[in-house]
């Protein structure tokens, strides 16, 4: 007990350090908050006229998110709260800064504001501020889930709705393509249902309309936005169907009355019944338990059938591959377990760690299952198979001499940023961004792969001193200046310099920093962004390289001059960019902030997904041809064969043409 | 005379031209044999009322389940109804042991995981999550058929890995075997000071640290199949000081806040983990501390009790707050050699079922054989002539790719036939010290093959030729 008692005692030391600061945020919430947050909860309930799905949910929480960090802010500029927690104040001067920052642009006022940053701040004040911001995400959903439930007396009921909806939501994605296709040809072959159609769907239009601009004032059109105005519209569509054909077309008819049909409405009659048959299926598919691997263990690899190789490498092998009873593809990964002293290595424990904790999110690769070969050393990750890597499209765009345009560039970023920000909320570094880890489909989904470097980082500091988290990560071209200059440790402001550096790529067609060694690609950022100053940035004397290496120092103002002067952006996108292109990780902009800049909602709009270039895959082209071919091949050559040597032929599935005289001859 | 000298020809034709396909079906065939079982029998329960409706796949099959659900939080046993009947009837039970030699075998694996990680300065989380792994193995796993002991050390190795502390094989192997003297020292009764232990060392690097190895590293493989590579476990611990915080317990009543913590910790040894959410075990963790502490308090009940605003129900806390209440009933630790002789009596009947339904087996087979003695004969023909077949190298990439899948499925035929030479040998050794010697030469020349296997591919493909030229040279002689 003694050994418990020293350890419990250990860990509560660790958690009264904690407990100092949730004091402060629970207390500075005043109780009036409840209520406003009852009345916009009543006001989303009359909002929420159509069912109900995952896509609303989540923007619904993320403004939820929005309004509750108002309120904290409202609260800390009152003059009690300064009085009462004095700890605040450098989150005030910080949160002006940036004002300023947005309101005034020109290259002068930014040095102005810049030297006066540097008077105010302390290195004290700056570590309290990256401890502070790395606290906050961990409280802000518990808090959300609380309210909701105590808020909501039929939290239960609509529990079981949302079961339901989730059911129905877990068939395949190829059986909504098909719906889609088939609704619109629906409409084109019934020339007469068509009048009736219009009047509904402008009402669905007016009513969508006010919808929107309550809920999403400045916010752009987000994929998951726009993917929810598709989906109802669908719906919509097909109940509208549903109404005309569930007269006429609901049964099969008989023998004499199709005989009697035209070929039209013969037509519309399949088109019902295989509507009905798919509905059937996924009906009775949706009634099936539901396989937990957590229960039952990994299923064995046999489940699947290996279509072709998509990528071979130090990191092993990924293959295409098919479900044997849904027909789905999916990417297979093979884990390399040659070195097996050490038992499982722990870089692929780790990364089916993190992707399982990231779960499911749109623009993240989903793990569908795990699998086992006959023996176990083979282990096999089936991933949602994605068609291109964004390198890749991004090298065939520049040999056409192709660019994207403005709203392509903010799809793009709005859906690496909402992925960044999920997974930053979980407390996962990616610590590998790069063009080539970022997937996208054919639909125009950005998906974020490749977690073999992604670590958890801790929330305290005694937690980061005992996790040391090796500089040496992330692509040379992508890395950040504070890890080419060692640090002791490090956090979230990483993959937003990656992210900065990506979205440079966008604009240029080309990645910006192309250094071929270390010193190279610290010599270029400087000169890029300027050799930084102690002013600028004062944690920079705790780096290793830093203090043994002079820079010479350049003046900043290369990057305005090569976006600005060639009018790659306009001044809200460059603002952005530098925002995370900020030498000074403590002042580099956060996931949310950017999803939240000003950029995205000006005009031109982010496009939506479909509108991005798209092109044949890799994997497809080399794809190996069907083995019928080479049975028609094969029994043509035979056709020319007397019928027994063709049967032996058969039975060894060789060629006349292989055959060979023997010298071989049978003595009497 | 003619049609056979034709099949000479066509047989030497193939060989010629290294086309392998006769090989491939039967690899497959062997490889799917086992798992048509599986299948038929969970096809059976469903096919019966589903099987009209669902449109079968490409590949003729049908779906068993709606969906796959791997997310890191889908291992609680109440999720599926199976998974809730093995918690009452673990699978060991099946295999003949009592269900209090198996609680005993629970606690026993809990407790000297905790103590390892005690040993190799891991993080209680560490700790926390090795037991956890454990008993969710366990039950799914028998206790008669897989050694506990593999398990224990497998779940440290796994735990380590885990939490970011990895720990290496050969430290807790020293550990473990640290573990396994000290409770010999108790129960011989002796007590545990520095003038006691002071003999002991860490043991040398001899063949029984090379098995104990192995042994750990294909437990750990299995724990991990077994649980589905969801091994991520959400702890209660930051939770009990959150929901103390929100109590406003944290700095009034620490006490409290400690004794929660201790009854968590020692709550790892019972199910409840299996049974119910982090959330609900902290609740009750608090719950039990207030009212057992020195000075108890009375935590607010009205209108609600205060634990359902973190969505957990009264009984559920009353249950897991007596089983946490049971836990200190127990005043004698297991006795390790005791638990030990009576697994291994029961192996050993289960080695001589087994034996008894080989030698049924052979009896039959050798029946079988005696009328249809043509037959066979033809049959080892095909054989000898399908092991004359080797890759094609000029042959282009189609045919390549077709070699290489022919190779992993051999190679998955010769990993088969030695993991069941391991198993025997594992049974032969517990039975009788003569062999030891025998098993040690055997060991031996497993090694060598292991390390064949790991050569590249560049060599293999040289000894698959070569072996083709060996076997090529007879022919000529035969004719001869």
């Amino acid at each position: 007990m003694s050994n418990y008692s020293t350890n419990g005692s250990r860990k509560i030391r660790i958690s009264n350090s904690d407990d100092d600061s949730r004091e402060t945020r629970f207390s500075i919430q005043p109780r009036n908050s409840h209520k406003t947050k009852e009345e916009r909860y009543r006001d989303k309930e009359k909002e929420r006229d159509h069912e109900r799905h995952h896509d609303r949910e989540r923007r619904d929480d993320r403004y939820r998110k929005v309004d509750s960090r108002d309120h904290r802010d409202r609260n800390r500029r009152s003059p009690a709260g300064s009085r009462t927690y004095c700890r605040d104040e450098p989150d005030r001067r910080r949160n002006n800064h940036s004002d300023r920052n947005r309101r005034d642009r020109s290259s002068e006022r930014d040095r102005d504001n810049r030297s006066s940053k540097s008077k105010t701040k302390s290195p004290d004040s700056l570590r309290s501020k990256s401890s502070r911001k790395s606290q906050t995400p961990n409280h802000l959903p518990d808090d959300g889930k609380l309210f909701d439930r105590i808020l909501d007396p039929n939290y239960k009921k609509k529990e079981k709705t949302v079961m339901e909806v989730e059911d129905v939501e877990m068939s395949p994605v190829e059986m909504l393509d098909e719906e889609e296709v088939s609704t619109f040809t629906f409409d084109d072959a019934c020339g007469p249902v068509r009048p009736s159609n219009e009047p509904e769907e402008k009402d669905y239009k007016s009513e969508g309309d006010p919808e929107s601009r309550p809920a999403t004032p400045k916010t752009p059109l987000t994929p998951d936005y726009l993917e929810n105005t598709i989906v109802s519209l669908n719906e919509t569509l097909s109940d509208d169907e549903d109404k005309g054909p569930d007269d006429k077309y609901g049964k099969t008819p008989d023998k004499e009355q199709w005989e009697s049909m035209t070929e039209n409405e013969q037509k519309l009659h399949r088109d019902a019944m295989k509507k009905r048959r798919e509905q059937r299926h996924r009906e009775a598919v949706s009634k099936l338990p539901v396989y937990y691997p957590g229960l039952r263990g990994c299923q064995h690899i046999s489940e699947y059938v290996i279509l072709n190789v998509i990528a071979e490498g130090t990191y092993g092998e990924v293959f295409r591959g098919k479900n044997t009873r849904t027909d789905e593809v999916v990417a297979l990964k093979r884990f390399k377990m040659e070195k097996e002293k050490e038992g499982f290595p722990i870089t692929a424990l780790r990364e089916i760690n993190m992707l399982l904790k990231a779960g499911a999110h749109e623009n993240i690769v989903n793990v569908k299952e795990i699998l086992v070969g006959s023996t176990k050393t083979e282990v096999y990750m089936a991933m949602e198979y994605v068609e291109h890597d964004v390198k890749s499209l991004i090298d065939k765009m520049r040999s056409r001499n192709q660019r994207f345009k403005t709203g392509q560039q903010k799809t793009l970023m709005s859906q690496l940023l909402s992925g960044i920000e999920h997974m930053h909320k979980l407390w996962i570094l990616h610590r590998d961004l790069k063009t080539s880890n970022l997937l996208i489909s054919h639909s125009g989904i950005l998906k974020i792969a490749d977690f073999g470097l992604a670590r958890e980082y801790g929330e305290a500091r005694d937690i980061e001193k005992r996790m040391k988290l090796t500089p040496i990560v992330v692509t040379l071209w992508y890395r950040s200046p504070e890890l080419l200059l060692e640090p002791k440790t490090y956090s979230t402001p990483v993959d937003m310099w990656s992210i900065g550096c990506i979205m440079a790529e966008f604009i240029m067609m080309k990645p910006m920093f192309q250094g071929d060694s270390e010193p190279n690609q610290v010599h270029q950022i400087f000169q890029m962004m300027g050799t930084p100053t102690e002013q600028i940035w004062p944690d920079i004397k705790e780096l290793k390289v830093w203090n043994m290496v002079e820079f010479p120092p350049v003046k900043p103002g290369q990057l305005r001059r090569i976006f600005k002067g060639e009018k790659l952006v306009n001044e809200t996108g460059f603002d952005l960019l530098n925002g995370m292109l900020c030498l000074n990780p403590a002042n580099r902009l956060t996931a949310s902030e950017a999803l939240q800049h000003d950029w995205f909602s000006e005009h031109p709009k982010a496009v939506p997904p479909e509108d991005l270039p798209v092109y044949p895959a890799k994997s497809e082209l080399n794809a190996a041809p069907p083995e019928n071919r080479r049975k028609n091949r094969l029994e043509a050559l035979l056709a020319d064969e007397e019928p027994e040597r063709a049967a032996l032929l058969r039975q060894f599935n060789v060629k006349a043409e292989q055959l060979k005289p023997s010298g071989f001859q049978l003595r009497g | 005379m003619a049609s056979f000298v034709e099949m000479r020809k066509l047989a030497e034709a193939k060989v010629q031209n290294m086309i392998r396909t006769i090989v491939k079906p039967k690899e497959q065939n062997g490889n799917v044999e086992p798992k048509k079982e599986e299948d038929e029998k969970f096809e059976s329960t469903y096919k019966q009322n589903e099987n009209t409706q669902i449109t079968p796949s490409s590949f003729g099959k049908r779906p068993l389940y709606s969906k796959v659900d791997i997310n890191c939080d889908k291992w609680l046993m109440t999720l599926d109804e199976e998974s809730r009947l093995k918690i009452d009837n673990p699978p060991s039970l099946v295999d003949g042991l009592s269900k209090e030699t198996e609680s005993e075998l629970r606690y026993l694996g809990c407790e000297l995981i905790q103590q390892g990680a005690i040993l190799l300065k891991l993080p209680q989380t560490a700790a926390a999550t090795g037991q956890i792994l454990f008993q969710r193995y366990y039950y799914q796993k028998s206790f008669v058929r897989y050694h506990f002991e593999h398990a224990v050390q497998a779940c440290l190795l796994l735990a380590s890995k885990i939490e970011e502390e990895p720990r290496r094989p050969r430290e807790v192997y020293n550990v473990f075997h640290r573990l396994e003297r000290l409770h010999r020292l108790q129960q011989s009764g002796h007590d545990i000071n520095k003038e006691t232990t002071r003999g002991m060392k860490p043991p040398a690097v001899d063949m029984n640290y090379i098995n104990t190895k192995q042994h750990m590293i294909n437990s750990e493989r299995r724990i991990l199949a077994t649980l589905g590579f969801v091994v991520h476990v959400k702890h209660p611990h930051r939770l009990i000081v959150a929901y103390g915080h929100t109590l406003g317990i944290t700095q009034s009543r620490p006490d409290i806040l400690q004794r929660s913590w201790n009854y968590m910790n020692d709550g790892l040894r019972t199910d409840i983990f299996m049974r119910y959410k982090p959330e609900t075990i902290a609740c009750a963790c608090i719950f039990l501390a207030a009212r057992t502490v020195e000075n108890p308090i009375a935590l607010p009940s009205t209108p609600f009790h205060w634990f359902e605003a973190f969505d957990t129900s009264d009984r559920d806390v009353e249950a897991i707050a007596l089983q946490l209440v049971g836990l200190y009933a127990r005043r004698t630790f297991p006795n390790w050699p005791r638990i030990k002789a009576e697994l291994d009596a029961l192996r050993s009947v289960k080695d001589a079922e087994m034996k008894a339904v080989k030698a049924k087996e052979i009896a039959e087979n050798l029946a079988k054989m005696a009328p249809d003695g043509e037959k066979s004969t033809s049959t080892v023909t095909i054989g000898k002539d399908s092991r004359k077949v080797s890759p094609d190298r000029k042959n282009g990439t189609k045919d390549r790719g077709e070699a290489d899948r022919g190779k992993k499925e051999k190679d998955r035929h010769r990993r088969r036939s030695n993991d069941r030479d391991g198993r025997g040998d594992r049974r032969d050794r517990d039975k009788d010290r003569g062999d030891r010697r025998k098993d040690e030469k055997k060991d031996r020349r497993k090694r060598t093959r292991s390390r064949s296997r790991d050569r590249k591919d560049k060599n293999r493909n040289r000894d698959v030729g070569k072996r083709y030229r060996k076997e090529s040279s007879t022919p000529p002689r035969s004719r001869r």
